[in-house]
């Protein structure tokens, strides 16, 4: 048995195999997924339980007289429009009918709108259709033309409708765009905090030493991130699977836009160059300190800059994804992984951009290897408290 | 063989290292001694390149030491350091692959040394479920599960109980008899004197005292006597009803002769190395009857008090 030194693949691959067999083990990474793969699901099953607004129901109490054929014209609009007006006569004084919790309007002498609750503009447009109808019908009657002869004469057939680009596919998009960057957020910031306390644990106990004399430091820093990320992604895949059963099996699955898979792929691998950029950077910030409290700050500049490329993404990229300074601030490394997708989903990239995007990103994760196996390698063998960045980028 | 020359480095304005010297050969074992912060632990991190050194240098078979040679050594740091919720047997083989161990290998040197250490039943426990000796047994295993030509131990024998000492004095002793150089620090003197073929007495960043035990033993300028008078038998021409040996006085009858505080029944004396022992002996036997006489030399605490004050 002699011992030898290792290639770098495989120093790397061995840091590895080791830091993704113990994820697997813990006890953390298991119920961690579990409640992730709940709370997948129940986003996906959970609005099948809630009311749907789209047929809503109404009661509307009639106090007084009303055109003749309203009720025909309510029933036609009931035939046609998907909702559902109930009528119900009262002899009560309007006021107070309106009262009543099971009464959602009272319409009084066809003329007035009763309610004590206001009156969803919806409810107010299809009855004054209906009163205004009513009234041409009665009227259209006294000069001999039947009701039926009115109905088709107003064209009261609903209409062909043909989708393009709606405002409904327009909030589909945003509000995929907007989960899709809080998503990426929540996996970055943790899957670095994961690189972050197992760079922290191997200083504070020492094994480093151990280790640092049989492979070099960035060997073990790339292997640490790689490790973690295929844990990282493997766990996203198993939530998002997850997610996709449950979609297939509510039967949801027609109705989901078709750019929701694409967006879905596109965020994964935007997910593998920020995970890259932060993890790197996560490591060096772990190795400069021993102690789990200076870490928070040790590791601040980088929770600052996700959280200013999650806000710039949510509030300005994902409502306004085609401007020129979306389009500039979605190529600025940091923010990049989370804009990125976010344009991809809800507006239009060009392909260039994209080009561009990645070699920009590819360049950022390069430099931040560079800077932080320089710390790291300078950080980890110093003990005793804090270390400032400048002097572990310096050296001993 | 591991030879360090002329190391010296300073922390702000603390001198850790002010030209100390060592050097161990492979088969052979060398205590490294030294009062607290003389610099023992410094010296066995710049071996490791975890000091820098300000000037100094280190060599292993007359090579510098680089990655090539580091792989080959084994070290047991003297803060404790391994994945505390890591299996045992997980880590020592991974241990060993990072040295470049294939798998198969290393499972086999991992079983090996948990069955030595008597660990065999705990290879599936995780590190910090062990009580405190065992931990310090499977970090041992740590720095040997790779097969190194070195082994650097930072007071490998702390917290450990007398069997501890004793499987662990074991394991180095087959380890040194198979070529491996060991290079250990302590502060248990006599533990050293038992097993170390050499030693290196470090103060104050340099070393005092180097050699084998036994060339810096006899070495010494004096010798221990200590006589033990038997209280119960006759007296030998001494006078009757006298105290056995009292009368004696060692300091007129042996030239250079120092009397040392003892307990009461025996006598106990620094005299010149050149002094004969049968000189010593005729002399007390004349002043009564001797039921136990010793002659040697100074032993490594004696020494190491002796070389640390001087």
């Amino acid at each position: 048995m002699t011992p030898r030194l290792l290639s770098s693949s495989s120093a790397i691959r061995v840091v590895a195999t080791r830091e993704i067999r113990e994820r697997l083990r813990a006890k953390s990474t298991r119920w961690g997924t579990l409640v992730l793969v709940l709370l997948a699901v129940g986003l996906v099953v959970l609005p099948q339980f809630l009311p749907d607004d789209d047929d809503p129901e109404w009661t509307v109490a009639i106090s007084g007289a009303t055109p003749a054929a309203f009720d025909d014209a309510i029933e036609s609009i009931n035939a046609v429009d998907a909702a559902t007006i109930t009528l119900e006569r009262t002899d009560l004084d309007p006021e107070v009918a309106a009262v009543d919790d099971d009464i959602d309007a009272v319409l009084v002498d066809g003329t007035l709108l009763l309610s004590d609750d206001g009156v969803s503009q919806r409810l107010e447009a299809l009855l004054t259709t209906a009163v205004a109808q009513a009234r041409l019908t009665d009227e259209l009657g006294a000069l001999g033309i039947t009701p039926e002869e009115v109905a088709a004469l107003a064209g009261l057939e609903p209409l062909e409708t043909r989708t393009i680009e709606d405002d409904d596919d327009r909030s589909a998009r945003e509000g995929v765009a907007a989960i899709g960057t809080i998503v990426l957020l929540i996996a970055i910031a943790s899957y670095g905090g994961w690189v972050l306390t197992s760079v922290l644990e191997e200083k504070s106990n020492r094994i480093v030493e151990i280790v640092v004399s049989a492979i070099r430091p960035s060997e073990l820093l790339a292997g640490k991130v790689i490790g973690v990320g295929i844990v990282g992604i493997a766990q996203m895949i198993v939530v998002l699977a997850a997610a996709a059963l449950a979609v297939v099996a509510t039967g949801e699955l027609p109705g989901m836009p078709d750019f929701v898979p694409g967006a879905v792929a596109a965020s994964l691998g935007w997910f593998v160059l920020g995970f890259l950029f932060y993890a790197v950077g996560y490591a060096a910030a772990g190795s400069l300190t021993t102690r789990q409290e200076d870490a928070q700050s040790t590791a601040a500049p980088l929770f600052v800059s996700v959280m200013v490329a999650y806000m710039v993404s949510l509030l300005w990229i994902v409502p306004n994804p085609d401007t020129t300074v979306s389009r500039v601030l979605s190529l600025v490394p940091p923010i990049t992984p989370l804009a990125m997708p976010a344009r991809v989903a809800s507006g239009t990239v060009e392909a260039w951009e994209i080009v561009l995007a990645i070699v920009l990103m590819l360049i950022a994760i390069w430099l931040m290897i560079r800077l932080a196996s320089r710390i790291y390698t300078n950080a980890l063998l110093h003990s005793g408290g804090r270390m400032k960045v400048l002097a572990a980028f310096r050296g001993r | 063989m591991l030879v360090a020359t002329d190391l010296h480095k300073r922390f702000g304005d603390v001198v850790a290292l002010d030209g100390c010297n060592l050097s161990v050969e492979r088969g052979r074992m060398l205590g490294f001694l030294g009062p607290n912060g003389s610099g023992k632990t410094t010296t066995m991190r710049a071996i490791f390149d975890l000091v820098r050194l300000d000037s100094g240098s280190v060599t292993w078979d007359d090579q510098p030491i680089g990655r090539e040679q580091r792989v080959r050594f084994g070290y047991m740091p003297e803060q404790r350091g391994l994945y505390p919720k890591m299996r045992i047997s997980d880590q020592l083989v991974h241990l060993a692959r990072l040295h470049g161990i294939e798998a198969g290998e290393a499972a086999a040197a991992t079983k090996r040394w948990l069955d030595e250490f008597g660990l065999e039943d705990r290879a599936d426990h995780a590190l910090e479920s062990l009580s405190h000796g065992n931990q310090q047994r499977v970090q041992l295993a740590a720095a040997l599960v790779h097969g190194p030509e070195l082994l650097v131990l930072d007071e490998p024998f702390s917290g450990l109980d007398p069997l501890g000492v004793d499987s662990m004095e074991r394991v180095l002793r087959d380890l040194a008899a198979n070529g491996v150089a060991i290079v250990f620090s302590s502060h248990q003197l006599d533990l050293v004197q038992s097993i170390c073929d050499d030693v290196v007495v470090v103060h104050q960043g340099r070393d005092i005292l180097s050699g084998t035990l036994s060339e810096l033993r006899s070495s010494s300028g004096r010798r221990h006597v200590e006589v033990e008078f038997d209280q119960h038998g006759a007296s030998d021409g001494a006078g009757v009803g006298a105290v056995s040996g009292s009368g004696w006085d060692p300091t007129s009858a042996i030239p250079g002769a120092e009397v040392v505080p003892s307990p009461p029944g025996r006598v106990r004396l620094l005299v010149p190395s050149n002094t004969e022992p049968a000189d010593v002996l005729a002399s007390a036997r004349a002043a009564g009857v001797v039921a136990q006489f010793t002659f040697e030399p100074p032993s490594l605490s004696e020494l190491f008090l002796e070389a640390v004050n001087s």
